[in-house]
């Protein structure tokens, strides 16, 4: 009897790993079928969107639609600029944010849906140049578009028609071919993929604990209470952090001095780098523990609108301080392109 | 040669009861085709197929071509069979019923179908269907069925067509596509080595693959007698895959249900076509006949269908 059912649970996991296999053999071939389709339209493609002065827009509808925002995702993080534009929201009125100097990539694997048929001449008439993704190179869609690049398949992996499978992946694989061409022509280099990506370098770094980033002994901005403005200002300036902490005693925090607080107090006291620091500090300023990690430091800055966090142990005694910059790793991560 | 010819959709075999030496009813051919051409993409006569037990002496009556010619609606293509039992018969039926559409003034859409591995091996096959199709205007469909040519055939006769010859085979236009009985792998491998040929399409010929591992050129259907709608509406869901399918949730289940209802049916009359499809036909009033020798599974088949499938 254990026997039989070990059997018959060896017979259930055979099943499911041939037809796991089937469906991996067919988009595999799905995909390897588009080699010998790559012709001089292809080529045509790449040079119409390393020429031009727009940016690509990428548009499609269910399934292709989801492929495309996948090929928006590479093309922005390999130096072309484009964004998805649904055909549906194109239609009540984001066909504003087009532009004559924009190549539009259209995908259909049917090329008979019917949004796309609608707005693609609504996209020729602003001028745009149309490259249509399609398995049916005779439908209406290709007659709309100016270039066409075949991205069909002689067999779905889905029974019944239910959904498709291997026309979506020879769809994500000729757009990736499309990204991985302009790439090279490009000279993209692994420095402005980074650049692109902070977010990766930056999943690492929301990891690590503070402890290991944040500044410690001489190089935390500190004065002493009753210290006056001006000479906290001296130590801003030096430390270079654009705030300092204010201590009662060595190890008790009471105050922290901003730009902010320095740029509101001038407005308000006159004679202000002759006062004492409490004259303009913000009370109890915000802390966060040294055990919590990068992440809970920007969430709290993010939430309190701050640059600036001291460090304190479980009792409260200062640490440390943390900058935003700090945060984000120096001038290793940058946010302009 | 005209490109429509071989189209990509659902093929439907349409089912016969009178054998190629029996007059043909009109009326009958009518009922049926009328059925099957708005969900159909083509319509294959194929005596063939549902006559096995008959020795025939050409698989299309000239009453039977004339007949479908007329009664098919302009455009909708007609594949005829042309196996017979030797290459030299097979050219000879090719070339009378080439005679015989030029005589009718019908220009096509048409494509011929031909199994021949049951008449001829792969080596020389590339030379015979140039020969076979060297004066016809019509194209050619290649039927690759290893299980009827290693019953008919015998055992030490290679089933199936080879690849490389199938890739030969593909580098003349005037063959168009193949209908291919086989497993998956062999398809895969078919489908590398005609890439050269992208307007050569395969078909599947087995309901049940298709079903399974649909090909995007097509099916073959015989059970389509009995279900056009369904087998159309899964046929298209199938090949003109809409980006959209299993995102609309109404649709997905639609097509589930059709699905099931097609493969139920499908188990049921699949060991005995021939008999089966003409028989709940017949009970239909669809066809005459058709009902006589049926086995007591064959009886029990068509009354399941007969409960399930409302009468047209």
């Amino acid at each position: 009897m254990v026997g039989k059912v070990k059997e018959s649970r060896q017979r259930g996991l055979g099943k499911i790993l041939k037809e796991a296999s089937e469906v991996l053999r067919i988009e595999a071939e799905g995909i390897l079928n588009l080699v010998d389709r790559l012709g001089p339209d292809f080529a045509e493609a790449v040079q119409w969107i390393y020429k031009a002065r727009g940016r690509v827009i990428v548009t499609g509808i269910g399934k292709s639609g989801i492929v495309g925002q996948k090929i928006v995702a590479t093309l922005n993080s390999t130096g072309t600029k484009a964004f998805f534009l649904h055909p549906v929201e194109a239609l009540h009125g984001d066909l504003g944010m087009v532009s004559p100097k924009d190549i539009v990539l259209a995908l259909s694997n049917s090329g008979e849906t019917i949004e796309l048929n609608v707005i693609l001449p609504m996209l020729k008439n602003l001028g745009t140049r149309i490259i249509g993704l399609t398995g049916n190179t005779h439908s209406s869609f290709a007659r709309n578009c100016h270039l066409v690049l075949y991205a069909g398949v002689e067999r779905e992996a889905c029974p019944l028609g239910l959904a498709p499978t291997a026309s979506t992946a020879a769809m994500l694989a000729l757009g990736d071919a499309l990204a991985v061409v302009l790439i090279n022509k490009r000279k993209f280099q692994a420095e402005d993929f980074h650049r692109r990506h902070p977010s990766g370098a930056l999943g690492e770094r929301l990891r690590v604990p503070i402890q290991r980033i944040m500044r410690t002994g001489k190089d935390i901005p500190v004065v002493k209470k009753g210290t006056s403005v001006g000479q906290a200002l001296k130590e801003m300036d030096v430390k270079a952090m654009g705030a300092t902490l204010v201590m009662a005693d060595s190890a008790r925090l009471v105050g922290i001095i901003t730009d902010g607080d320095l740029r509101r107090g001038l407005g308000i006291h006159p004679g202000l780098v002759d006062r004492p620091v409490e004259t303009i500090m913000s009370r109890n300023p915000k802390t966060i523990e040294v055990n919590r990690s990068v992440a809970g430091a920007l969430e709290m800055m993010e939430r309190h609108a701050i640059t600036v966090l001291p460090v304190t142990n479980a009792r409260g005694k200062l640490l440390g301080i943390l900058h935003l910059h700090d945060l984000l790793g120096k001038g290793h991560i940058q946010f302009t392109l | 040669m005209t490109a429509s010819a071989v189209p990509k959709g659902l093929i439907c075999s349409l089912a016969l009861v009178s054998s190629p030496r029996e007059q043909v009813a009109s009326e009958e051919l009518r009922a049926v085709v009328s059925r099957l051409h708005p969900h159909a993409a083509a319509i294959f006569l194929d005596p063939m197929f549902w006559h096995p037990d008959q020795d025939y002496s050409g698989p299309v009556s000239a009453a039977l071509l004339e007949e479908a010619t007329t009664l098919l609606p302009p455009g909708l293509p007609l594949w005829v069979r042309i196996t017979g039992k030797s290459a030299d018969q097979t050219i000879h039926i090719c070339q009378q019923l080439e005679i015989l559409c030029r005589r009718l003034r019908f220009q096509g859409p048409l494509a011929w179908v031909d199994t021949p591995l049951l008449y001829h091996s792969n080596r020389g096959l590339t030379e015979h269907c140039e020969h076979m199709l060297r004066e016809s205007q019509f194209p050619l469909l290649l039927d690759n069925d290893p299980d009827l040519v290693g019953k008919m055939a015998g055992k030490s006769k290679r089933k199936n067509i080879r690849t490389a010859i199938l890739k030969r085979l593909a580098q003349n236009p005037s063959v168009a596509g193949l209908l291919h009985r086989g497993d998956l792998r062999r398809s895969l491998n078919y489908q590398r080595a005609v890439r050269a040929r992208p307007d050569f399409l395969i078909y599947d010929a087995s309901e049940r693959h298709f079903l399974q591992r649909p090909s995007a050129s097509g099916v073959l259907s015989v059970g389509a007698n009995l279900l056009p709608a369904e087998w159309g509406l899964i046929t298209q869901a199938s090949v003109g895959l809409d980006e959209r399918n299993g995102a609309d949730e109404s649709r997905f289940r639609h097509l589930w249900e059709v699905g099931q209802r097609v493969r139920t049916l499908q188990r049921l009359y699949s060991p005995a076509p021939t008999k089966v499809i003409p028989a709940v036909l017949a009970a239909w009033g669809l066809l005459r006949g058709g009902q006589l020798s049926l086995s007591a599974d064959e009886r029990r088949a068509v009354g399941l269908i007969l409960e399930q499938v409302p009468r047209p």
